[in-house]
């Protein structure tokens, strides 16, 4: 059986995976736009090819790093699974067992099918640096 | 907001009937208010117009008769219902036979200036934050709790005072200069501050001159004793020029141009506007049918004189001459005026100004070679993440986990391995790194299709070894910055309504409570790896006496030193406070997290 400790690291190993897939898409999106806002014209043939590959490698980002790709819901949808094999709900346990999720992983367990009620999410307490 | 009439006040001497019509004169040029409100003794309000009960006096004794002839019964109309709750006053205007200055010790402060700060105490050639800001900005509302535009209106003799706002009238509405501009920079002023001020001129001569598409008359240099002047000007639309201090009439020939701005910077110009046997240079400029002029009242020492560049900078870009006179004066509540209408806006012939957020090629190539490094720390993050999901899995004694989710954490592993990681970014940097290639292949560069090293060379910039280590082709190790290497950078703020000289204070910490600080860095104990953005993504080292107020809203940048460099693809939490040197203040903290790209 799982040990909350153990649930907790993992959950919070996910979670911080996860963002940081996302951060490297947003650092991405930032190329996309400092490229755009470049005092070259759009028409300039370099700038657009650029611009296009760019553009094209943004989409392949957000597929894999801002959506919940199939490996990570079916990681998380074992874990919970295993959680309530051996327990009881996951809303319950994590209740009983005083074990809150951050955010991030609440959304991907929820799109893994197994919604996390907010009691159970961390309320993202006051940290001075975000 | 930009400046409009409605924040104008235009101040006139009470009981004087002439003084009264050149104000409604002027009010009629601007379709102000001018309907009857109170009578309250030491002054009456007739919609925008103020009569204050004062003498005739041009320069009064003392700042005591100043303030209780001016200051204060227009402290009280501004306060009162009529005008407080109606409108918010931006600018005021002094007109004829209103007291032009005072004494103080050997000074002679300037009303205009001192009435600019009517909302603060007295404080003798205090330092203007809203001077030559680095980035312009448009005098809006936060600027009117600093210092208000002013100026004066005044002459000898009612019909010169009315054929004056006569003058402002002809500029109402924007007007295209296209006379010549006749700049003199050079003077038998001698000693560092006369250099200093010759350097301005000529660096307005070579940066901002050029953009204003007029035909141009420059003086030049012979000799320091000697103060070369322009013998005379025809055809004229602006005049900036220093030194030689008296002229006559005939220095103002005929001209088919309208004479916008004319400023001879000396020392005391601005003495009187009423004296007719007057040679100095407002005056004279005033009564050629210039809309705008300025002048010292007594020496406003040579670091207080205009500044060309700030002044036509903010006429190019659609700004008032009161605010472009605001924007290029050193000090207040000091002895410099405007004279003439401070509403009046320019244009310039076949020149538009287009405002643009563009970035510059090399500062946009700059930020994206840091997108791309950044992208690829948090992707070397995510696979030690991943990587460590899966450890931990297979670290549980729990069997059941195990079987459970080793496979689907392995495949997520291995989405997230160094060649994935690889893969991802290869195309990006490629992508970037071949871009100087093919946009300076025939021009731009020391060589026609220029290597990355040779414009990362010319252009002196560095990149990251997580980029570099993707390719086969070398980027020389002098273009790479140490792994671990890292910088801090953000706008500058302006903390105070107050001139002050900013150092800063970065703590770095690994925790993002900042329990446990890493570094204490103080750009005052040691400014060598501080640097602010002196021009537009051209930084330099902060000067020991810090930087001053007005490049708020320009960067702040620190460079790690070798003995502080970081853990590669970790994020660390900053936390940067501004300190102001002059009032020892440290300001608020500003907290922000990065990932270390190099």
């Amino acid at each position: 059986m799982i040990s909350t400790s153990r649930y907790k690291t993992l959950s919070d190993q996910i979670s911080d995976a996860q963002i940081d897939g996302e951060k490297a898409t947003d650092a991405v999106e930032d190329m996309r736009g400092h490229l755009y806002d470049s005092e070259v014209p759009l028409t300039d043939i370099t700038k657009d090819r650029m611009y296009l590959i760019v553009n094209r490698r943004l989409s392949d980002f957000i597929g894999s790093h801002r959506t919940y790709i199939d490996a990570l819901t079916t990681l998380v949808s074992l874990l919970q699974g295993h959680v309530e094999k051996n327990n009881e709900l996951i809303n319950d346990w994590l209740l009983n067992n005083s074990v809150q999720v951050t955010p991030t992983f609440a959304l991907i367990s929820a799109a893994a099918g197994y919604p996390i009620d907010p009691n159970n999410v961390e309320d993202g307490e006051y940290v001075v640096c975000l | 907001m930009a400046i409009s009439k409605e924040n104008v006040i235009f101040v006139y001497q009470k009981g004087n009937s002439d003084s009264l019509d050149v104000a409604t004169d002027y009010a009629n040029v601007h379709d102000l208010n001018t309907t009857f409100d109170v009578d309250a003794g030491d002054y009456e309000i007739r919609g925008q117009l103020v009569g204050v009960q004062c003498s005739s006096t041009e320069i009064l004794d003392n700042e005591t008769q100043f303030n209780t002839q001016v200051l204060t019964p227009l402290q009280d109309a501004l306060a009162s219902a009529s005008i407080a709750d109606v409108r918010s006053v931006w600018c005021i205007i002094l007109g004829y036979k209103v007291p032009g200055g005072f004494r103080s010790e050997s000074d002679t402060i300037s009303s205009t200036s001192r009435i600019a700060r009517i909302n603060h105490a007295f404080s003798k050639k205090t330092n203007n934050i809203l001077y030559n800001r680095a980035d312009f900005q448009r005098f809006d509302a936060t600027d009117a709790q600093t210092a208000l535009i002013t100026s004066r209106i005044d002459a000898p003799n009612v019909l010169l005072a009315k054929e004056y706002v006569k003058s402002a009238s002809n500029m109402r509405i924007q007007y295209t200069t296209n006379g010549k501009f006749y700049l003199d920079a050079y003077s038998n002023q001698i000693g560092s501050q006369a250099e200093l001020y010759e350097d301005m001129l000529e660096a307005f001569r070579e940066f901002v001159l050029p953009t204003l598409n007029l035909e141009t008359h420059t003086t030049t240099f012979l000799d320091p004793y000697i103060d070369v002047v322009i013998p005379y000007v025809n055809g004229d639309s602006y005049v900036w020029s220093w030194f030689t201090d008296r002229s006559s009439a005939s220095f103002f020939q005929s001209s088919d141009k309208k004479r916008a701005f004319f400023y001879n910077a000396d020392f005391d110009g601005a003495l009187s506007m009423r004296d007719t046997s007057n040679r100095r240079w407002p005056y004279l400029a005033m009564n050629a049918g210039y809309t705008a002029t300025a002048g010292a009242m007594s020496n406003p020492t040579i670091q207080g004189l205009l500044n060309p560049s700030p002044f036509f900078i903010t006429l190019f870009r659609r700004g008032t001459i009161g605010e472009a006179y605001l924007f290029s004066l050193p000090f207040l509540d000091w002895t410099m005026t405007l004279f003439g209408d401070p509403l009046a806006i320019v244009a310039f012939p076949d020149v538009t100004f287009e405002e643009t957020t563009d970035i510059g090629e090399d500062e946009s190539w700059r930020l994206m070679s840091i997108d791309t490094a950044k992208a690829m720390a948090y992707l070397l993050k995510k696979e030690s993440d991943t990587e460590n999901v899966r450890q931990t899995i297979i670290d549980s004694t729990d069997i059941d986990l195990e079987i459970a989710t080793l496979y689907p954490s392995n495949e997520w592993a291995i989405l997230n391995n160094e060649s994935s990681r690889k893969s991802q970014i290869q195309v990006l940097a490629e992508q970037l790194f071949s871009y100087p290639e093919h946009r300076f292949q025939y021009a731009g560069l020391s060589i026609t299709y220029p290597t990355i090293n040779t414009y990362l060379s010319d252009k002196n910039l560095k990149v990251s070894e997580l980029l570099t280590e993707l390719f086969d082709e070398k980027v020389s190790d002098s273009y790479i910055h140490p792994e671990g290497w890292w910088q801090a950078e953000r706008v500058i703020q302006q903390e105070t309504q107050f001139f002050s000289r900013y150092h800063f204070q970065l703590r770095v910490s690994n925790t993002d409570d900042f329990s446990t600080i890493l570094y204490t860095i103080r750009s005052w104990e040691n400014p060598l790896n501080w640097f602010y953005e002196k021009e537009l993504n051209h930084f330099e080292v902060i000067p020991s006496g810090g930087i001053p107020s007005n490049y708020a809203t320009r960067r702040v940048r620190y460079e790690s030193e070798t003995t502080e460099y970081l853990t590669r693809a970790f994020v660390y939490c900053f936390e940067i406070r501004q300190y102001d040197m002059v009032s020892q203040t440290l300001f608020s903290p500003r907290y922000f997290s990065d990932i270390i790209w190099t």
